[in-house]
C-alpha cells in the first residue's frame, strides 16, 4: 500500500488541515506550520503536499472565499476526508503501540 | 499599495491547469499583500514573492494543459506517412527546391567574394587610387595609371593624407625578368616596385622578416612565399638571400628583406616580387616623368574622406603644380574607393580585367529567379496534392483545431522541406564549386571558407524565407477549407485553376527568358569566334623575340625556319592580331595644309606580313624585297584608314608618316596597297585605321610569326623550340598559337555563356519537375474522365492532345510575354560589342520548340499511361 502511506511532511498537513477545519488553505496552513512548528515552509511545498493528499484521497477541496486582498480569486479550501481521518487514527494508532512497547526506562523524559 | 509582478502570473497561468492556478496566485497575491502591512522592505516581499511563484513550476504536470510536443508529434507522424504516401511528389518537391537553393547559394557565394575584394586591408576604407584621364593622339584616354610626378605633387600639397604609395608593374611594360640564384633560373612576370609604405598601408601578411620597413633600402625585395618556395625550398630560408634580376641590359643583386603569404585571392593587384622603389631611381631614374603614366598611385587618408571632395582638391593641386605646358592637355584626376575597384572600375591598364558589378546584378537576379521557380513548384504541388489533405483540414477543424494552428502545421511542414533541401543544396553547391563553378570563373572559391556565425544566421534566414516563399500560399488555402465541404468528400475539384496556370506562365516565362538570352550569348560567343577575320589565325604560331639579340638577328632565325618544309611562311612585326599594343603614330595626308596630322595605329612588319597572315589586297601591290624604296617610303593602309583620309583610290597617293626610332623620323611615302579591314582587336572594338610599313629597327622587332602546313601541331612545335635551341639557347622560348590568343579576347563573354547555360539548363530542369508532377496530377484527378472518353470511343491521340493542350497554350503566352524584355536586354547587352549578331525570330523560335518539346516529354509519360489505361480499371476507380 505504497499509494497510501504517510510521508512525516504530509501527516504535519493533514494534520494541520484538520486543526483549521474549513478555514484550511494555502495561506493559513503555511502560517500556522510556522507559529505552531516553526517551520519555514513555501507557498508551493505546501501546494505539492496537499496535491498529493489530494490525489491520493484523504484530502477534498473546494472553491469559495474570494476577498479583496486576494485580487478577487477564491482560495481553495480543504477538508480532510473519511480516509485521510483512518490514515490519520492509524498513525496515532501505530505511534501509541509503540509509546507502550517501550519500556519505561527507554523514554526517560516525561511528556509535559 | 504595490502591486505584485504581473508576469509571474502570467507565467504560471500559462503553464499551470487553469483550476490550480486560480487558487495558487490567489495565495501568492494574498501573502504579498499582507506582509506589505508588516515592515519588511518592499524589495524583499517582491524577491519572496518571485521566488515563491517560480516554485508552483514544479507543479507542471503533463496533461495538465496543452502541451505543444504532443501535439507537434502529431504533425510529424502525420507528415511522415504523407512523404511515404506521396514519395514522387517529395521527391519532386526536394529535388526542385534543393537545385534552386544551390544555384542561389553558389551565386551568393560568388557575389561575396566578388564584394570581398580589397577589403582585407585594415584600412580599406580610407585607401583611394587616383586615376588619370589624359589625351593620347586626339582620343581621351581613362588609364589607372598615373604619372610618377602627380603622386609627389600629391604628397607634398594634399591636406589630411597619410601615406602615399606608388606602385610601378614592372613587368607590364618591359621584357619578362630572368630572376636566378646561382642555380635557379626562372622567367618572372609579375615584379613591381613600390614606394617604403607599401606594407603599411596594405595589409599583407608576414611570415618572417619585419614588413613595416622591407621597403626602404635600394635592392630591397619581398616575396610570396610561393616565389620564396621556388627559390629556395622554404620560405623561412629566404629572408636575407640574394636574388639576381636580370633585365635585357643589366643584371643586379636584390637582397630579400621579408616573405609574406601569397596574394589572397581577393585583391585587385598581384605580384610575385616586390622591390623598393628607392631601386628605380638607381637604374631607370627617368621614371619620373610626365610623359607616360606608368605609376598605380594609391592614398592612404587620416580618416574616411569624400572622395568627390578629394577630386576638387586633386585638380586644384595639379593645375597650380603642374608644369604650365600640361594644362593645355586638360589631365583630368579621379579618386576611387580602393573597396570599389574590383567591381566599378573600367579603365585602361589595370592590373588585370575586372569585374562588372552589372554582371553581378544579373546573376543574383538569375539566381532568385530559379529560386522562385522552385518555390512555384512547391506551392502548385502543395495546392493540386489538397485534396489528399483535405479530409484530415476538416477533421482536425472539426475536433477544435484552429485555422492558426493548420497555418503553422501546414508552414512548418514547408520548414522541414526547406531544411532538408537546404542541407542538400550546400552538399550540391560545394561539388558544383569543385567541380565546375571554380574552373568556369579561374578562382579559387572554398564554400568552407564561408562558415561564420554571420552566413549561418543567413543561412537561417534563407530557409525561413524560402519556407513561408513555398508554404504561405498553400498553408493559407489548406487551411481555409470548410469541415462540412471536406468532409462531405465535396472537395475534390481543387479551385484556384487560374492562380496555378499563372504561376506555371511565370516558371516558363523565366525559363524561356533564360534559354533565349543563353541562345543570344552563345550565338554572339561563336559569332566572334568564327567571324572571318580577315586573316588566317589556324596553324599560326608567333615567337616572342624576348631581347635585343633576338630582335637584332631574328633573320638568322627566320631563314632557319622559312627553310624547313613544314614552314610555308614567316614574317616580323611589330605586334600580333587581338594584342593592344598598335602603336599610334602621325601621318600628315597630301593637299592638307601642314600641321594637319591624323593620328593612326601603324604594324611595323618585314615584306613577308601579308602573304604570311593571308591579309587580302584589295588594291595596289604588296612589299617587294627587290624595290628598295618600300624599306621606307611605302606604305599599306586598310579600308577603314581610306575612308577616315576620305579617299576613294587611296593607291598612289602621299603619306607622311612620323616614327620614332632614336627619335623622330619622317617617313614620306607612297600608299602602295589596299588591304580589306581585318579584325585586329576584339569585335567589341569598331576596326579602326591602320597602317603597314616596313620596321625592322630592333624596337620594333617583337614578334616573329610563322605559318605551318596543316599537319602535327606537336611536330610544328618542336621543330621551331629546336631552331631557337640553335639560334639563342640561353633564352628560353616564348612562342604562343595566334587562334588561343585571341579567343582569349572572349574569355569574359564564354564564362558568361558557359554560367548561362547551366543556369538555364536548371531553371527549364526545375520547372519541368513541378510540370511532371502536376500532369500526374492531373492526370491522376482525370482518370474517370478519360475512362469515360475512351468508352464513348475517343482515340489515344485524342486524349493525349486534350491532356497535353491546355500546358502548350500556358507556354506560349509565357513566350510572347518572354519575347519584348528578351528583345529588350539583348539589345542592350549586342550594343557592348562592335560587331555583333542581330537578335531575330529565330531565337524566340528555337526557344519556343525547345520548351514546347521539352513539355511534351515531360507530359507524356503521364498522358500516356492515363490515356493507355483500361477503361474498366479507371471507371471503377473511385
Amino acid at each position: 500500500m505504497k499509494g497510501t502511506n504517510l510521508g512525516e511532511f504530509e501527516e504535519l498537513i493533514l494534520l494541520t488541515v484538520a486543526a483549521l477545519f474549513d478555514e484550511a488553505y494555502g495561506v493559513s496552513i503555511q502560517e500556522d506550520l510556522s507559529a505552531r512548528c516553526g517551520r519555514k515552509v513555501t507557498l508551493s511545498t505546501i501546494h505539492v503536499a496537499l496535491h498529493r493528499l489530494e490525489e491520493k484521497g484523504f484530502l477534498e477541496s473546494r472553491f469559495d472565499g474570494a476577498t479583496n486582498e486576494r485580487g478577487g480569486r477564491r482560495k481553495l479550501l480543504f477538508r480532510v476526508t473519511k480516509s485521510g481521518q483512518k490514515a490519520l487514527a492509524q498513525v496515532r494508532e501505530l505511534r501509541n503501540e509503540l509509546w507502550n512497547a517501550a519500556p519505561k526506562a527507554a523514554i526517560t523524559l516525561k511528556m509535559t | 499599495m504595490k502591486r505584485p509582478p504581473q508576469w509571474i502570473g502570467n507565467l504560471l497561468s500559462r503553464l499551470l491547469a487553469p483550476r490550480l492556478y486560480e487558487a495558487i496566485i490567489g495565495d501568492l497575491d494574498e501573502k504579498f499583500n499582507k506582509r506589505q502591512a508588516s515592515n519588511v522592505p518592499g524589495w524583499k516581499i517582491k524577491a519572496q514573492y518571485i521566488l515563491e511563484g517560480l516554485g508552483f513550476l514544479r507543479m507542471i504536470r503533463p496533461g495538465t494543459y496543452t502541451n505543444p510536443a504532443d501535439m507537434c508529434r502529431n504533425y510529424l507522424l502525420v507528415a511522415l506517412r504523407n512523404v511515404v504516401k506521396d514519395r514522387l511528389y517529395v521527391l519532386l518537391n526536394i529535388s526542385g527546391l534543393a537545385l534552386g537553393m544551390a544555384c542561389f547559394i553558389v551565386i551568393f557565394m560568388y557575389v561575396e567574394f566578388e564584394r570581398s575584394y580589397d577589403r582585407f586591408h585594415a584600412n580599406a576604407d580610407r585607401i583611394y587610387r587616383i586615376p588619370e584621364e589624359f589625351n593620347d593622339d586626339g582620343a581621351m584616354v581613362q588609364s589607372a595609371m598615373n604619372h610618377a610626378p602627380m603622386g609627389t605633387i600629391i604628397g607634398q600639397n594634399l591636406p589630411g593624407f597619410k601615406n602615399i604609395v606608388r606602385i610601378f608593374p614592372y613587368s607590364q611594360f618591359f621584357n619578362s625578368f630572368v630572376t636566378s640564384t646561382p642555380d635557379l633560373t626562372f622567367k618572372e612576370g609579375n615584379y613591381c616596385f613600390a614606394d617604403s609604405a607599401f606594407f603599411r598601408v596594405f595589409s599583407f601578411k608576414s611570415l618572417t622578416g619585419r614588413l613595416d620597413h622591407a621597403l626602404d633600402a635600394p635592392y630591397s625585395v619581398v616575396l610570396t612565399r610561393s616565389t620564396a618556395v621556388k627559390y629556395f625550398g622554404t620560405f623561412e630560408a629566404a629572408v636575407g638571400k640574394t636574388l639576381i634580376f636580370q633585365n635585357d641590359e643589366r643584371s643586379f643583386n636584390y637582397h630579400v628583406t621579408a616573405v609574406i603569404e601569397d596574394i589572397p585571392q581577393a585583391s585587385h593587384f598581384r605580384f610575385d616580387f616586390m622591390a623598393s622603389f628607392s631601386t628605380l631611381d638607381q637604374f631607370m631614374p627617368w621614371y619620373n616623368n610626365w610623359h607616360h603614366p606608368s605609376m598605380f598611385i594609391y592614398l592612404e587618408m587620416e580618416t574616411v574622406a569624400d572622395p568627390d571632395e578629394m577630386t576638387a582638391q586633386i585638380a586644384t593641386i595639379a593645375k597650380k603644380h603642374q608644369p604650365p605646358y600640361l594644362l593645355e592637355e586638360h589631365r583630368k584626376y579621379d579618386v576611387q574607393q580602393l573597396t570599389d575597384i574590383h567591381l566599378h572600375s573600367q579603365l585602361q591598364n589595370e592590373w588585370e580585367p575586372n569585374s562588372r558589378h552589372a554582371y553581378l546584378r544579373i546573376y543574383v537576379s538569375v539566381g532568385l529567379f530559379i529560386l522562385v521557380i522552385a518555390c512555384i513548384n512547391f506551392m502548385n504541388i502543395a495546392t493540386a496534392r489538397s485534396s489528399g489533405r483535405s479530409r484530415e483540414v476538416g477533421m482536425r477543424k472539426v475536433l477544435g483545431g484552429k485555422r492558426m494552428q493548420l497555418l503553422g502545421q501546414f508552414l512548418s511542414e514547408a520548414l522541414v522541406y526547406s531544411i532538408i533541401s537546404f542541407v542538400i543544396a550546400i552538399g550540391l553547391a560545394h561539388l558544383s564549386l569543385q567541380l565546375f563553378f571554380n574552373n568556369v570563373i579561374g578562382k579559387q572559391i572554398s564554400s568552407l571558407s564561408y562558415f561564420s556565425i554571420q552566413n549561418l544566421t543567413w543561412a537561417l534566414a534563407f530557409i525561413v524565407v524560402v519556407a513561408i516563399a513555398a508554404g504561405l500560399y498553400p498553408a493559407i488555402f489548406l487551411s481555409g477549407f470548410k469541415p462540412t465541404q471536406t468532409l462531405k468528400g465535396s472537395l475534390l475539384g481543387i479551385g484556384s485553376g487560374a492562380l496555378r496556370k499563372g504561376l506555371v506562365t511565370f516558371q516558363f516565362f523565366i525559363s524561356s527568358l533564360l534559354i533565349s538570352g543563353t541562345i543570344i550569348i552563345l550565338r554572339q560567343v561563336n559569332y566572334m569566334k568564327n567571324k572571318d577575320l580577315g586573316f588566317d589565325e589556324a596553324h599560326m604560331i608567333s615567337v616572342r623575340l624576348s631581347d635585343r639579340f633576338a630582335q637584332q638577328n631574328y633573320s638568322v632565325l627566320k631563314d632557319a625556319l622559312t627553310a624547313e618544309s613544314r614552314v610555308s611562311h614567316a614574317a616580323l612585326s611589330s605586334t600580333l592580331p587581338g594584342r593592344g599594343d598598335f602603336h599610334g603614330f602621325e601621318i600628315v595626308p597630301e593637299g592638307s595644309t601642314t600641321g594637319t596630322s591624323i593620328g593612326i595605329k601603324t604594324m611595323g612588319a618585314d615584306e613577308d606580313l601579308l602573304s604570311t597572315f593571308n591579309f587580302q589586297l584589295l588594291d595596289g601591290r604588296d612589299f617587294s624585297k627587290n624595290n628598295p624604296a618600300d624599306q621606307t617610303a611605302a606604305f599599306i593602309i586598310n579600308e577603314a584608314a581610306a575612308r577616315r583620309l576620305k579617299w576613294e583610290k587611296p593607291v598612289g597617293k602621299e603619306v607622311e608618316l612620323t616614327v620614332y626610332v632614336n627619335g623622330a623620323q619622317k617617313r614620306k611615302g607612297t600608299i602602295i596597297g589596299l588591304v580589306k579591314d581585318f579584325h585586329y582587336e576584339s569585335m567589341h572594338h569598331k576596326i579602326e585605321p591602320l597602317l603597314i610599313y616596313i620596321n625592322k629597327h630592333p624596337y620594333y622587332a617583337d614578334y616573329l610569326t610563322m605559318k605551318f602546313k596543316p599537319g602535327n601541331v606537336a611536330e610544328s612545335v618542336e621543330l621551331l623550340q629546336s631552331q631557337w635551341k640553335k639560334f639563342h639557347p640561353e633564352k628560353p622560348i616564348e612562342y604562343r598559337f595566334l587562334d588561343d590568343e585571341l579567343e582569349k579576347l572572349y574569355t569574359s563573354e564564354l564564362k558568361i555563356s558557359r554560367i548561362f547555360n547551366v543556369l538555364a539548363g536548371i531553371s527549364i530542369f526545375i520547372s519541368c519537375l513541378g510540370l511532371f508532377g502536376l500532369s500526374a496530377f492531373l492526370a491522376e484527378k482525370r482518370t474517370k474522365e478519360v475512362g469515360i472518353r475512351k468508352v464513348m470511343g475517343a482515340s489515344l491521340r485524342h486524349i493525349v492532345q486534350l491532356q497535353v493542350k491546355e500546358f502548350f497554350c500556358l507556354i506560349l503566352t509565357a513566350n510572347a510575354l518572354m519575347w519584348p524584355l528578351a528583345w529588350w536586354w539583348s539589345q542592350k547587352w549586342l550594343e557592348g560589342f562592335a560587331y555583333h549578331i542581330k537578335p531575330n525570330a529565330a531565337i524566340f523560335a528555337v526557344t519556343l520548340t525547345v520548351a514546347l518539346l521539352l513539355v511534351v516529354a515531360t507530359l507524356s509519360y503521364h498522358s500516356l499511361k492515363a490515356a493507355m489505361a483500361n477503361p474498366v480499371k479507371s471507371l471503377r476507380h473511385e
